[in-house]
């Protein structure tokens, strides 16, 4: 192929072609996602930010990461990993002191494992003792200039990432204001113009009103609009966790296509048809992952 | 706790939806009566799919779903038994009347939960209804109540599953009770309950005396005294019980008094619920504890030592000095005594 005739895209699949990518690396990258853990090399997306990570720890929702990179810019704050550092089977920068906590739905699919311990703390102060074969970074042989504008995209990239936002925020109050005025199944639906199952999930703190629904229903429950929407339904805990959860991404961008509508608004979306889910289970503690498994079953059909 | 209360308004609203269905499909009942799926397949404004057991993963909790759309959506597990699927396919027809009907739905504004239990309840009592019609229950089981040879002889007279039947017989209990449906292992394959807190389904109940009787006998029959087991072993009160062989299970009826098949039955000793007893693996400490048992070794934290049976995580030093088993943090370089001591 004539690089000068080809476009960039052609060029970068001919050079994708010719890479050989470690059988470790393939295995984890094809399979089916599963929950981060420790040591683990992710990729992270969110809106327009992509960025590698190692993980370093894990709580409910959300992971301490480091941002890594492969080795071509490096500062004196930066470990540079040996390629047997991990499956990537390529030198890695690690570049310490810009970990931050992230939420779990801006994982987006595992693709590497460290195969070396990391030192116990990852903060901002550097360990004396660094993994075998591990090295920090110096200012040659890369321009400082370039080193440091890198560290800062890292940052802020990874800033742009701990602040991922999907989750709606209000007190659940709605059905409370709702009841206290009197305010029937029937009558919310007149006011509103909604379809009964609609009126029956809003009256029940089951569905959130749009702002033009709270607009309208303000002015009957003699409050402000803003002090109506403050009130929209909160979601259960355990909701938000199961959509956070890397397995649910795909089914998530699988909605969002389907619906022809954003990823966090596709999140929302489910988010609030889980919780009104009618659903048929055994036992007395609701299995919100069951109930989840069903809710994309039916709308991905 | 199921209470008398919603019981009973479940089954006034399992009335008013077969009303509703009656207008809505005229003669429908007995369509769904033969064949809830297949019915349910021809209904245009639903869309109604078999989803295989294998997808809902190890859990499989949830049977069946409806989502209200639009379009409205239904999925049914694909149970095993054909019974089992027309029920939960009914019991999700019975969300779909009651989410399009706002005068179904004003039965949930007195509810203080928004009427979400009596929705669920309701939809049970209405798909009951369906597969088990009055007539053939009252022919079945008597103003006295349900025995358990009576309960598998509905099942046998009608074409529901075992799960309808049971769903339908606890209706009739004259006092708190349960229904058990106990697979071969003497698990519960359904629990349908009436005023006493529900069993677990997949709880081992196969060593309680009477049940025990009815599995050593090889006849499946049994009757007498005996305690249901909660979680982490906490035996619930003692209760009257009968058993009876149903098509490869073995039913139970369970009663606080008036059993059917006894001419006088007082109320049993509510004893409530018992904990299980336990000795603590680390100081040996005997106690009883309602608290949930560790997931791994299954044993609920000694209140004294506030350890489970799991092996501690750090590795610990007997101290010659106070015979106390502590963590290495309490022992100074070299020395074989805890600070305490040293």
């Amino acid at each position: 192929m004539n690089p000068a005739q080809s476009s960039a895209y052609e060029r970068l699949v001919a050079a994708a072609a010719g890479l050989k990518v470690p059988d470790a690396v393939r295995e984890v990258a094809t399979a089916p996602p599963r929950d981060p853990e420790p040591s683990q090399i992710w990729r992270a997306v969110w809106d327009d930010t992509i960025q590698l990570l190692v993980i370093t720890a894990v709580a409910d929702d959300t992971v301490q990461a480091v941002p890594v990179s492969f080795e071509r810019y490096a500062d004196t704050d930066t470990l540079l990993l040996p390629a047997g550092a991990s499956t990537l089977e390529q030198p890695l920068a690690l570049w310490w002191g810009l970990q931050l906590s992230l939420p779990w739905y801006v994982l987006d699919r595992q693709i590497s494992q460290l195969t070396l311990p990391l030192p116990a703390s990852t903060g901002l102060t550097r360990p004396h003792e660094v993994p075998p074969g591990a090295t920090w970074g110096s200012t040659t042989p890369h321009p400082t200039a370039a080193a440091a504008e890198y560290r800062a995209v890292l940052a802020d990239g990874l800033a742009e990432l701990s602040g991922a936002q999907w989750v709606p925020h209000g007190s659940g109050v709605l059905p409370e204001l709702l009841q206290r005025r009197g305010i029937t199944i029937k009558q919310l639906a007149s006011q509103l113009n909604l379809q009964p199952p609609h009126a029956l999930a809003v009256w029940r703190g089951q569905a959130p009103l749009a702002p033009e629904q709270a607009e309208n229903l303000a002015a009957v429950l003699g409050l402000g609009t803003d002090e109506v929407l403050a009130a929209n339904p909160a979601l259960p805990a355990p909701v938000i966790h199961e959509l956070g959860r890397p397995s649910r991404r795909p089914q998530v961008r699988a909605l969002a296509t389907r619906t022809a509508t954003s990823e966090p608004d596709a999140r929302r979306r489910a988010a609030f048809g889980i919780y009104a889910l009618a659903a048929r289970q055994e036992g007395t503690t609701t299995d919100w992952s069951a109930r989840a498994d069903r809710y994309f079953e039916l709308h991905l059909r | 706790m199921v209470n008398y209360v919603l019981a009973a308004a479940a089954r006034h609203q399992a009335t008013a939806m077969l009303a509703e269905l009656e207008t809505h499909t005229p003669g429908a009942a007995q369509r769904l009566a033969r064949s809830a799926f297949t019915e349910l397949q021809t209904w245009p404004e639903l869309t109604v799919d078999l989803v295989p057991e294998t997808q809902t993963g190890s859990r499989c909790s949830v049977a069946g779903a409806y989502d209200f759309g639009p379009p409205a959506l239904i999925s049914v597990a694909d149970a095993a038994s054909p019974a089992r699927r027309d029920f939960t396919a009914l019991h999700e027809l019975g969300h779909h009347f009651q989410k399009h009907s706002l005068d179904l739905m004003e039965a949930f504004e007195s509810q203080s939960d928004g009427g979400l239990q009596l929705e669920d309840a309701a939809c049970d009592a209405f798909a009951a209804e369906i597969l088990l019609p009055t007539p053939l229950v009252d022919h079945h089981l008597d103003a006295t109540g349900p025995t358990a040879d009576t309960v598998a002889d509905l099942w046998r007279a009608g074409a529901a599953s075992r799960m309808a039947v049971c769903v339908r017989a606890v209706q009739r209990l004259p006092a708190p009770g349960h229904i058990l449906l106990l697979d071969g292992s003497g698990r519960i394959a359904f629990a349908a309950s009436h005023g006493l807190r529900p069993l677990r389904r997949g709880s081992f109940q196969g060593d309680i005396p009477v049940i025990d009787r009815a599995r050593s006998s090889g006849r499946g029959r049994a009757q007498g005294r005996t305690q249901v087991r909660y979680r982490d072993g906490i035996l619930g009160r003692e209760l009257h019980a009968q058993t009876a062989p149903m098509g490869g299970y073995l039913v139970a009826v369970l009663v606080t008094d008036s059993a059917p098949w006894r001419r006088f039955t007082p109320p049993t000793k509510d004893t409530g619920p018992q904990a299980g007893d336990y000795l603590c693996a680390h100081c040996d400490e005997e106690y009883r504890s309602f608290d949930p048992a560790c997931s791994a070794c299954r044993v609920p934290h000694c209140p004294e030592c506030g350890r489970c049976s799991c092996t501690p995580r750090v590795n610990e030093h007997l101290c010659p000095g106070c015979f106390i088993k502590h963590p290495p943090a309490m022992f100074a370089d070299g020395s074989d005594r805890c600070l305490d001591c040293s």
